[in-house]
């Protein structure tokens, strides 16, 4: 017995000193993943959030396990971080860029949804097919691959995304509105009965007001912002219908006072988690997220608060908007490849990573398989709606010039909720003349 | 040996030229290169071209951007001077508590803009939680829309802006005061010139050199400035607090179009040194 025991204590002991001669370093550390003598280097631009500098410790927890997988899989690699600065968006995209385009791109990188389509289409990301399979592929919603599929390869892993709901005080009102007629009418009888804000949404100048409120209403009636070819095509025929009807509506929230004029400057969910924390609000327009923020702040949200698809201009319209990030591999070395994109499928693509990292995030997951197998997603009532909507779902369009037709609709926006005008189709030929300038000059 | 290298007086220059040719004349030169291509983030084209220029000077709000500009320029300019110099003659006073003025103005200066923008995004904020309506409501009026009229919105980005930068420019006239000899105070009043009168013939032409490079100083950072700006309004509503820099900050980080982009920094580099060139007229040829 004491024989045993010994052999025990020395199997243990061995095992302890072999793991501490083995490995007498940290596996992931806020800008390291691996082992740091490693002969394989790669180097990763990643978003805050995904690494150890993230805000929340089981943000931080659910990285540093995912990363070790990756760390003791390949103990001859390493990953550099490159961690992007917060709120930066634009400018690290364009940094990003500017180093693909001159070869000096980081091995991999996370690439907001609505700017990957550029990398794609100047040829900088690579397929991902052979490190997933065809059924992943096949499981991703369609939205997400009309962006980052390419000649039938996924060239970039869209990890999570999000979708846009209007919430209302369910104990105020008892049926919330369809249509945007309904829309006013409920808001503007809700200030008059309860003294507080009708409706409130972030129509501030900058791309959630657009991306939140204008193209939903926009897709809903069928409007494309380009043709086949590129050209711009928003300020023409059905799709000029649309954005003015879509902007008309936004302006006849402010003009009859059914939302305040305050709108027009709200540019972070902030403020309207304010006015809903002090009971001031009635209804608010944003995204899926906004459901844990209202449970955060109020004892019982459940109680008050509900949602339902955005209002559209006829009860039978429907459409989302859906944002996200995506994962693509940039290096043009076979075996960093393999590495990069087992990293990208171990944190974020393979269906349990996404599934696991969705309930640590509180983000959507992207594969439509997830939200029936995963007990979290298919017995909760509230994440089928929450999938239900992604059918629906629709992704900013990949052409180059999304960015000027997105900053030139958000200057009409500002224009007419602020009265400095009110002509809403002078304002949308101004976009497409623009637009189409723009896509000549670049032709 | 230690003579002749005295006698090259272009050996001491090496240094100093080559920090300003790499550092300051390349990028100035290719900022003014581009602006005449149609280079963008991804793809740099060969070929001249004046379609940024053109473009952006026929295009329908660049009078709007250029008026906007030019008043936030000019308003942030004078408050700053004027408040500078108020605050600077009072700590030169040494009251009480001067040198915690003087430790304020600093830490205002040193904020970043982005720091700037959100503090005071959270002051003028219509929300419950906007300290200054707030204040206002206690009073018993109604709230002032500070971000969401185009006028109001200007007003509150200067506002934003002469904050941020008066302590720099107090902090500089304070300096420029320390130098004036008393002497001169005392035989002004000798001769039995008022407060006013002393200020006007002696301080006012004394700080005049620091007055004149202190105005060139804030005129030029006032044009660059885009960061307060954006993290308060990004330049909304509509385009009414859209200033040329962030307009060269959209064009190259958000259409991608550096030339565009570095046509607006040229536009603005013009303007810097016209305002400089008049400045330097205006206040002293002499200097």
């Amino acid at each position: 017995m004491k024989k045993k025991t010994l052999l025990i204590a020395l199997i243990v002991l061995f095992a302890m000193t072999s793991v501490s001669f083995a490995q007498d370093y940290e596996l992931v550390t806020p800008e390291r993943i691996g082992n740091p003598d490693a002969e394989i280097v790669l180097t990763a631009n990643i978003q805050r959030s995904d690494t150890l500098f993230a805000a929340t410790d089981n943000r931080k927890d659910y990285i540093r396990k995912a990363a070790a997988e990756w760390a003791k899989a390949h103990p001859n690699a390493r990953i550099d971080v490159q961690v992007a600065p917060t709120g930066q968006i634009s400018m690290t995209m364009a940094t990003l860029l500017t180093q693909a385009e001159s070869g000096n791109a980081p091995d991999f990188a996370h690439i907001d949804s609505f700017w990957v389509g550029r990398f794609i289409e100047n040829g900088y990301t690579k397929s991902l097919n052979e490190y997933m399979g065809e059924d992943a592929v096949n499981d991703f919603y369609g939205f997400t691959k009309d962006v980052v599929m390419k000649d039938g390869e996924m060239h970039a892993i869209w990890g999570e995304t999000d979708a846009r709901f209007l919430y209302y005080r369910k104990d105020w009102i008892e049926e919330p509105p369809r249509t945007w007629d309904e829309t006013i009418d409920v808001a503007l009888k809700m200030k008059e009965e309860k003294g507080v804000h009708g409706f409130l949404a972030w129509l501030g100048s900058w791309e959630g007001a657009v991306n939140g409120n204008v193209w939903p209403l926009f897709w809903a009636q069928d409007g494309e912002m380009f043709d086949e070819n590129g050209r711009p095509v928003i300020g023409e025929g059905k799709n000029k219908e649309a954005l003015v009807n879509s902007l008309g509506f936004l302006k006849r929230l402010v003009d009859t006072g059914a939302a305040p004029v305050m709108v027009s400057s709200i540019t972070s969910s902030d403020p309207m988690l304010a006015e809903i924390r002090s009971n001031n609000v009635a209804m608010v327009a944003n995204g899926s997220w906004l459901y844990n923020q209202i449970d955060d702040i109020i004892d019982d949200a459940d109680e008050k608060w509900d949602f339902v698809p955005l209002p559209q201009m006829k009860a039978d319209q429907r459409a989302n908007s859906n944002g996200g990030w995506t994962w693509a591999v940039l290096s043009d070395d076979p075996v960093k490849q393999e590495l990069a994109a087992d990293y990208i499928m171990r944190v974020v693509g393979n269906a349990e990573a996404m599934a696991e990292r969705a309930k640590v995030y509180n983000y959507l997951p992207t594969r439509e398989s997830i939200y029936e197998n995963d007990p979290y997603f298919s017995e909760n009532e509230r994440m089928q709606k929450l999938s239900e909507s992604l059918e629906y779902g629709n992704a900013r369009p990949a052409n180059p010039l999304y960015n000027t037709v997105s900053e030139l609709t958000q200057t009409a926006l500002g224009r007419l909720l602020t009265g400095q005008t009110d002509d809403i189709e002078a304002e949308v030929d101004e976009i497409q003349r623009e637009a189409l300038s723009e896509w000549e000059a670049n032709k | 040996m230690n003579k002749n290298i005295m006698e090259r007086w272009w050996i001491w220059v090496i240094p100093l030229a080559l920090v300003l040719g790499v550092f300051f004349l390349y990028p100035l030169l290719n900022v003014i290169r581009l602006s005449f291509s149609n280079a963008t983030i991804t793809t740099i084209k060969e070929g001249f071209t004046f379609e940024n220029y053109i473009h952006i000077l026929t295009g329908s709000d660049f009078w709007q951007v250029m008026k906007v500009t030019l008043i936030f320029v000019f308003a942030s300019v004078l408050f700053q001077l004027l408040l500078g110099l108020i605050t600077a003659m009072l700590i030169n006073k040494d009251l009480f508590g001067s040198s915690l003025v003087k430790l304020s103005m600093i830490t205002a200066w040193v904020v970043p803009g982005i720091i700037t923008g959100v503090i005071w995004s959270i002051m003028y904020s219509s929300s419950s939680w906007g300290i200054l309506n707030y204040f206002i409501r206690l009073l018993g009026f109604d709230q002032i829309p500070f971000l969401y009229t185009p006028s109001w919105a200007l007003f509150s980005v200067v506002l934003a802006n002469v904050w941020r930068g008066t302590g720099f420019s107090g902090i500089m006239q304070y300096a420029a005061l320390r130098g004036i000899p008393d002497q001169l105070y005392e035989a002004a009043a000798i001769d039995g010139a008022s407060t006013w009168q002393q200020f006007w013939n002696i301080t006012l032409p004394q700080l005049k050199p620091m007055l004149m490079i202190n105005t060139i100083l804030i005129t030029i950072y006032t044009f660059n400035t885009y960061d307060s700006i954006f993290a308060l309004t990004k330049g909304g509503p509509g385009s009414s607090t859209t200033v040329l820099s962030l307009g060269a900050y959209k064009q190259v980080f958000r259409h991608l179009n550096l030339g565009r982009g570095s046509a607006y920094a040229v536009i603005m580099l013009v303007l810097s040194g016209t305002f400089t060139i008049l400045y330097a007229g205006f206040m002293g040829s002499d200097q």
